[in-house]
């Protein structure tokens, strides 16, 4: 089986002088909850476009399963862009029964994934009289009508209350414990964090970093200390093997020692030198940190 | 083409505006058989040369195929705005994007309505054969029994005009993409732009006619008014208008394939 699920080749995608989405390779392992992360309007949902077919590209490729896009293979996925899109008059079960035939699903997988989204009971009212919640909630019930492979979403928290974002990210982290692959497309780091395991940033239709989440944050992790004589401390700090930069604000300090530094060697070698610390924590720079970072940077 | 139609008529089915559409379809095609044979009768009560012009009673075989098909080619706009609306409103919902994503490709929607469309064609014809054969077999002594079939061939005329102008409502609505502009733009070019043509054309030469696809749709069933004028009571569909007709639907059908192909959904 295809250890990738979807790879994109320099797909660029121009409007006259702009250009939406830059020369962008990217590669999505199996089984991965893969975050696609970058400010409003950073080409996005225009990447996700191209991939489901709904937007023409202006140059590059994709594949999907190592196979030239299809309809076949768009069957296999279950996508959501831009929010949630249904036919208003239409009941959310009579939705699905368009999307089950659209997508060659016997109709017998709609009571199920409406249990899965917990949208039974509401199943024969019009969607036009659906919250915003239950909207999005049914658009998920669609995507997964035909168990899919993949599974795609475009801000999938947009416009909620807090309870219902909870709610999406708890399904979203149910479903990519499974087999399946989700892609999530966010401009909240938050969201990207708390939910993927890799992650892309997009700036301007660039990819700016594409990795494991844990990478990112693994490789920036600092040593936060607190010691009664300060000036000491950060001397004897400075000369270990692994020290790499320093900060100090008030008595503590925020030591960078490299990835994934070891707390208990570190506390072991300063007791050595005669320091007792008072506090000694191990501090991830936030992915909103690197984010920011990375975006400042390029 | 089965699981393209059953996609679409599981949208239609719920749809209170499709059927309120229909309803004003079907009654306003009673009405005007009624109305038109009541006319008739009391002109031709008045004044029998009317008869001896049309060369029989107007509402017996076989010029009833000719006059019923004339008359309700008249409310084909009505199912035009029908189609209008059920083009427009997946482009308005954006329903025609989540049902790409899903896996049902652009010819595949073009031509889920395209089926639809000759579904309905189909249903309104049988409902103009049906009416045409109760009319003429009430109106028909024997002698004009024996002719029944003469004019048989409006029929299909009328099929064939009626799809012809469901699929230019087709393409107009992905053109201009907005109901309420698509149903202006159909009228406009119906009854402004081609009406000019159609009028001005022909003092350069009568054939240059036939470049123009709703007037060529429209000479499939000629007024049988202007017909008896003409002395022309025998008159048949226009066989190259028929042609051509299929031309111009599946040209309309190109079309909106090779434009749909071309766009950003």
């Amino acid at each position: 089986m295809e250890n990738t699920v979807l790879e994109t080749q320099q797909l660029t995608k121009r409007y006259g002088a702009i250009t939406a989405v830059n020369q962008l390779s990217l590669s999505i392992p199996r089984g991965s909850i893969y975050g696609i992360l970058g400010p409003n309007g950073s080409g996005k949902t225009t990447t996700l476009g191209m991939c489901l077919s709904t937007i023409r590209s202006t140059s590059g490729s994709y594949k999907w399963f190592g196979q030239a896009p299809s309809t076949a293979v768009l069957k296999r996925i279950g996508a959501i862009l831009e929010g949630p899109l249904f036919y208003p008059y239409l009941s959310g079960r009579n939705n699905l029964r368009v999307v089950a035939k659209i997508k060659d699903v016997p109709e017998s997988r709609i009571p199920e994934v409406l249990d899965i989204v917990g949208l039974t009971e509401r199943m024969n009212s019009a969607f036009k009289t659906y919250s915003l919640g239950m909207k999005q909630r049914l658009a998920i019930a669609a995507a997964l009508l035909a168990d899919p492979e993949v599974l795609i979403l475009d801000e999938p928290t947009n416009g909620l209350d807090p309870q219902g974002i909870a709610e999406i990210r708890q399904l979203i982290r149910e479903i990519g414990e499974g087999e399946t692959t989700v892609l999530l497309a966010s401009h909240l780091l938050d969201e990207v964090e708390k939910v993927c395991d890799h992650v892309a940033v997009l700036k301007k239709g660039s990819l700016l970093y594409s990795g494991e989440v844990d990478k990112i944050t693994k490789n920036e992790a600092q040593v936060e200390m607190v010691a009664a004589d300060v000036n000491q401390l950060k001397a004897v700090v400075e000369a270990m093997p692994n020290f790499q930069s320093l900060r100090q604000a008030d008595n503590r300090i925020l030591v960078s020692f490299g990835p994934d530094p070891d707390p208990a060697a570190i506390n072991a070698h300063l007791h050595n030198q005669g320091i007792h610390l008072s506090f000694l924590a191990t501090r991830k720079s936030r992915l909103e940190e690197q984010f920011l970072e990375l975006i400042r940077n390029s | 083409m089965k699981r393209l139609l059953q996609i679409e008529l599981l949208k239609l089915r719920p749809y209170k505006a499709f059927w309120i559409m229909w309803g004003v379809y079907l009654v306003l095609l009673v009405a005007m058989a009624i109305v038109f044979k009541n006319i008739l009768d009391e002109i031709m009560s008045e004044t029998p040369a009317v008869k001896v012009l049309f060369g029989g009673n107007i509402l017996s075989f076989p010029l009833v195929w000719h006059n019923i098909a004339y008359i309700l080619s008249y409310l084909h706009l009505v199912l035009g705005i029908l189609v209008v609306v059920m083009v427009t409103n997946e482009i308005n919902y954006k329903t025609i994007r989540q049902s790409t994503i899903n896996g049902l490709s652009r010819n595949e929607f073009l031509f889920s309505k395209v089926w639809t469309v000759i579904l309905f064609s189909l249903i309104a014809t049988v409902i103009m054969m049906v009416t045409t054969l109760l009319l003429g077999l009430l109106n028909s002594d024997e002698a004009s029994m024996t002719g029944m079939w003469d004019k048989v061939l409006y029929v299909p005329a009328f099929f064939i005009q009626l799809v012809g102008y469901c699929t230019f409502a087709i393409f107009l609505s992905l053109l201009v993409k907005r109901a309420g502009f698509a149903i202006a733009a159909m009228f406009i070019y119906v009854f402004v732009i081609e009406e000019t043509l159609a009028w001005q054309l022909p003092r350069i030469t009568e054939e240059l006619t036939y470049l123009l696809p709703v007037e060529t749709f429209d000479k499939l069933i000629k007024s049988p008014f202007r017909a008896a004028l003409d002395g022309d009571t025998l008159q048949q569909p226009d066989m190259l208008a028929m042609g051509l007709s299929v031309g111009y639907t599946l040209g309309f059908i190109g079309l909106s394939s090779w434009m749909l192909k071309r766009r950003d959904l």
